[in-house]
């Protein structure tokens, strides 16, 4: 580690730990995103640390042994550094840009907060556009305020057996790989589904509330995360941006090329993968996958042969 | 990690918080323990060093000749306070990024506004739940916009230098738009395709960009024709409606023009037998040669 992002760490540290007398190392370090251990060891400097003078009046007072033993952190004389040091630049940037995805969605108080922040760091994400969102405005507005109400409402929804109408318990707006989809209660299938916004075409409000249901985050949890199969591949540097866009388990360079290991999260999936990279991929371990991708390029050349289109 | 020098940043980071006026760079020495005993060639180099790591902590450290200081003014985050709502608008922040490093850079921000205070609440059922690809460098580009400074960068093989005016997240990606200087046009790039770490270059309000950005790089760019079978494909149709000539489409497709977009061609052929490429007639040339590419490769 290095020292400025010691001393970054400890800049909050001493207002944080000010501020919650009596904290554990434990619940500091889950706070800070790092190990117990880093906690004790930023403790045991800062007892070393404060005005310059050499006196024991001068210095930080921190409670090594309570911290050792009790798992307890207590601090004084740290009235010099009594708030943190403002926000770093790319602190503001990315924690403003998270606001705005959630205020794109239509959530009033991401809105607020990051204007506050941006009013009094002086600065904002101007030049930074986020549209996460996708469907229709009303449609999306009707959703959010059905969500804050707790109401039932009727959407009218494009599936694939074409369009029918749903009495829906709608929980939440998730956005996932750039499509925005609204998460519900099915009333008629009594279970939990995911609905594009771009394909509920209306929203219709009723004067019913929507009833106590668990295991939300279970059905709709990100494709990835319940994946089981892995897949990998090789693939040339012209892919390599692979590396960057999924949540990949594995990599390692052949030569100038990069082995690749990624969760799939559905069998088609992972065919439309290998479909749309072509011949930046050299291998693919799973040869089932490979053959039914081969099976389904060579089904859609039937197009070009047979109608002519070819040039 | 040192801890004899961290003890020393943290020292005299106080020091010149707590002092009233500035400090010389000799008064530095005779109270900072941890320069005692470095002759001067060792604590100039020593100074020098500690001064650039405070900076790359985010310290706003001033100089004047050899007087050092720091307002407090600058260095305190001002006084904030949120609603409920807020707190927990910032508690779903924490779990926006999909990527590492963004999101263990905006947990550092929440981090400090709880030291200040504030309890942003991560356990309410949130009705929002956006998902944030990674943008890579986000901090240089947009410090390349605000200060108006060219960025260079590589985009496949090809080397860039770019006005930057814009970053833009649409549908999942992120893109730069600015004015790109080997082509003499606005131009727009995938963050997620820039090859080399882009770096800022030249003076600062080297440019002025335009009122309004144009973001829309579709309309100026040339047509797509794709067949898609009825019903599928709604990630690559979107929202565009029917085109009015519908020839060449086969039994139970419909005929969409789209803009003709990086990478369209992937994203045919990832539908595999339910998109047809029409025209222009070197997109479809290139859908070909990919799908034979695919076709082959397993024979």
């Amino acid at each position: 580690m290095r020292s400025f992002d010691q001393v970054g760490r400890l800049l909050k540290l001493v207002p944080y730990l000010s501020g919650h007398p009596g904290i554990t190392i434990q619940e500091t370090a889950t706070a800070f995103g790092v190990a117990p251990a880093t906690i004790l060891k930023d403790l045991q400097v800062l007892q070393f640390c404060g005005l310059p003078g050499g006196l024991p009046d001068d210095l930080f007072e921190v409670d090594i042994d309570a911290a050792r033993e009790d798992g307890e952190i207590w601090v004084g004389n740290t009235e010099v550094l009594a708030r943190p040091m403002t926000l770093r630049a790319d602190e503001a940037t990315t924690l403003l840009v998270a606001l705005r995805a959630l205020d794109e969605l239509g959530s009033k108080a991401a809105a607020t907060a990051a204007a506050k922040l941006s009013s009094a760091l002086g600065k904002g994400p101007e030049a930074i556009e986020v549209t996460v969102t996708s469907g229709d405005a009303r449609v999306r507005a009707n959703l959010v305020t059905a969500i804050e109400e707790r109401r039932v409402v009727i959407i009218t929804h494009r599936g694939r057996e074409g369009i029918g109408s749903v009495a829906v318990e709608p929980a939440r707006l998730r956005v996932s790989d750039g499509a925005t989809y609204l998460d519900a209660w099915s009333r008629p299938r009594a279970a939990w589904r995911s609905f594009r916004l771009d394909r509920i075409t209306a929203c219709e409000p009723t004067n019913e509330c929507c009833g106590e249901h668990s295991g939300l985050d279970q059905a709709t949890g990100q494709w990835f995360a319940d994946a089981t199969t892995q897949l990998t591949l090789q693939v040339t540097e012209a892919a390599a941006w692979l590396r960057d866009h999924y949540p990949i388990s594995g990599v390692e360079s052949v030569g100038d090329e990069l082995r690749i290991t990624l969760p799939i999260g559905s069998r088609d999936w992972a065919i439309a993968l290998l479909l749309r990279l072509g011949s930046a991929v050299t291998f693919v371990a799973d040869i089932q996958i490979a053959d039914a991708a081969a099976a389904e390029a060579r089904a859609a050349l039937a197009h070009y042969t047979q109608s002519g289109t070819s040039s | 990690m040192s801890a004899k020098k961290t003890e020393r940043l943290m020292n005299l980071l106080v020091m010149l918080l707590a002092a009233r006026a500035p400090v010389t760079r000799e008064r530095i020495r005779q109270m900072i323990e941890g320069y005692h005993g470095l002759d001067d060639i060792n604590f100039e180099r020593t100074f020098e060093r500690d001064k650039l790591d405070l900076r790359a902590a985010g310290v706003p450290i001033d100089s004047d000749g050899d007087r050092y200081g720091i307002h407090r003014a600058a260095y305190e985050l001002p006084p904030i306070s949120f609603t409920p709502e807020e707190l927990a608008a910032l508690g779903a922040a924490a779990t926006v990024w999909r990527d590492q490093v963004a999101a263990d850079t905006t947990r550092q921000a929440l981090v400090t506004l709880q030291a200040a205070g504030a309890e942003p609440d991560a356990s309410r059922l949130e009705a929002f739940c956006p998902r944030l690809e990674p943008a890579n460098h986000l901090e240089l580009w947009r410090q390349g916009i605000v200060e108006r400074r060219e960025v260079r960068f590589s985009y496949g093989t090809q080397h860039r230098r770019l006005q930057p005016w814009r970053l833009l997240n649409r549908r999942g990606r992120w893109y730069v738009i600015g004015h790109d200087l080997e082509r003499g046009a606005a131009r727009r790039f995938r963050l997620d395709k820039v090859s080399t770490a882009p770096r800022l270059v030249g003076e600062a309000g080297a440019f002025t960009a335009p009122e309004v950005v144009p973001t829309d790089f579709e309309t100026s760019h040339e047509t797509a024709r794709v067949a898609v079978r009825t019903g599928r494909g709604r990630d690559l149709v979107g929202s565009a409606m029917l085109a009015a000539d519908q020839t060449g489409a086969p039994d139970g497709f419909e005929v969409f023009e789209l803009p003709r977009s990086f990478g369209i061609a992937g994203a045919i052929c990832a539908l595999g037998a339910d998109a047809v490429a029409l025209a222009p007639a070197d997109l479809v040339t290139e859908v070909v040669a990919q799908l034979e590419n695919v076709a082959g490769a397993a024979r």
